[in-house]
């Protein structure tokens, strides 16, 4: 009795052993199972990250050459105007005016310059968040949220800053040169130069790179409304 | 007799063990794990993206231009 007792205890203790696993692996993956797909999901962000990294380096470089080329180019373009415009105040009777009309033709060249460099500054900047903004979707999506309205508004940020830095580039070639036939138009001539100047730069930033800034808030918003 | 019930013992406290570890090996101590999330390579969240993006100043020339102005006046 007491043989037969152990025995069937053991055949009991032996068949739950053997069909516990193949229950257990309907309801749910192997530990190990587990950790090789997090790390799987891991390695492509940590793969997306790196591409996103490379191409926010490789745009960055791309756009400051291409405005470098542009200032090169402008210069050139205007240098028979200024040759003309130094030689103009260089004829100047009045002492003060020559040099007044020569530091204004510099810091307006400044300007531009130093103004076209901080909207190219924005537009990484506004770039690198947007990397930000895709790497944390790329996360969302191996979480299993449905990213496609946020790949849409990144794809539209990523094109509004495109667009604005185009229209830096457009900007940096841009000159800006008094013309005067006489000692009385000068203050009118400089006067015309700055204004054209204000609306440019004010153009600029109220208009494309107001719609890239915008483009990448929205971007954020549809992110943030992934409640990730 | 005696080794029989040794034996016995053995026996159980294998099977204790084999159903300990395959009940940690599925995880059925802790919550259901049908996935676990991605560990984060950086610090990058919602609220400090939102942060970055508030602290990008475009600008605002105006100040450049108007010091141009007192120079303007004496032309």
């Amino acid at each position: 009795m007491n043989k037969k007792f152990k025995d069937i205890l053991i055949m009991a203790v032996i068949g739950v052993v053997l069909a516990f696993p193949a229950l257990a692996q309907t309801n749910a993956p192997l530990r190990q199972d587990v950790r090789t797909q997090a790390k799987t999901e891991s390695e492509a962000i940590k793969a997306k990250k790196t591409e996103l990294n490379a191409q926010l380096k490789a745009t960055q470089e791309a756009a400051k050459k291409r405005i470098e080329a542009a200032r090169e180019e402008a210069k050139k373009a205007v240098e028979a105007r200024r040759t003309e415009l130094k030689d103009k105040i260089s004829k100047l009777r009045d002492e003060k005016k020559k040099q007044i009309a020569t530091r204004l033709d510099e810091q307006m060249a400044r300007l531009n310059v130093q103004w076209t460099d901080h909207f190219s500054n924005v537009l990484n900047r506004l770039s690198e968040i947007l990397g930000k903004i895709e790497l944390r979707a790329t996360k969302a999506e191996t979480s299993g949220k449905d990213v496609t309205a946020v790949k849409t508004a990144i794809q539209n940020a990523k094109a509004a800053i495109e667009t604005a830095r185009t229209s830096v580039e457009t900007q940096a070639k841009k000159t800006y040169v008094a013309t005067f036939s006489s000692e009385t138009g000068l203050g009118a001539a400089f006067k015309a130069v700055k204004e054209q100047l204000k609306k440019d730069l004010f153009g600029l930033r109220d208009g494309a790179m107001k719609s890239s800034r915008d483009a990448v808030q929205s971007a954020l918003q549809a992110l943030k409304s992934l409640n990730f | 007799m005696n080794t029989s019930k040794t034996w016995l013992w053995i026996l159980i406290a294998v099977v204790v063990l084999t159903l300990f570890w395959i009940t940690w090996q599925y995880g059925f101590f802790s919550r259901p794990i049908t996935k676990e999330e991605p560990s984060l390579l950086d610090n990058d969240t919602t609220t400090a993206i939102e942060k970055d993006l508030n602290a990008v100043d475009v600008g605002n020339p105006d100040q450049d231009l108007k010091n141009l102005d007192s120079d303007l006046n004496q032309l």
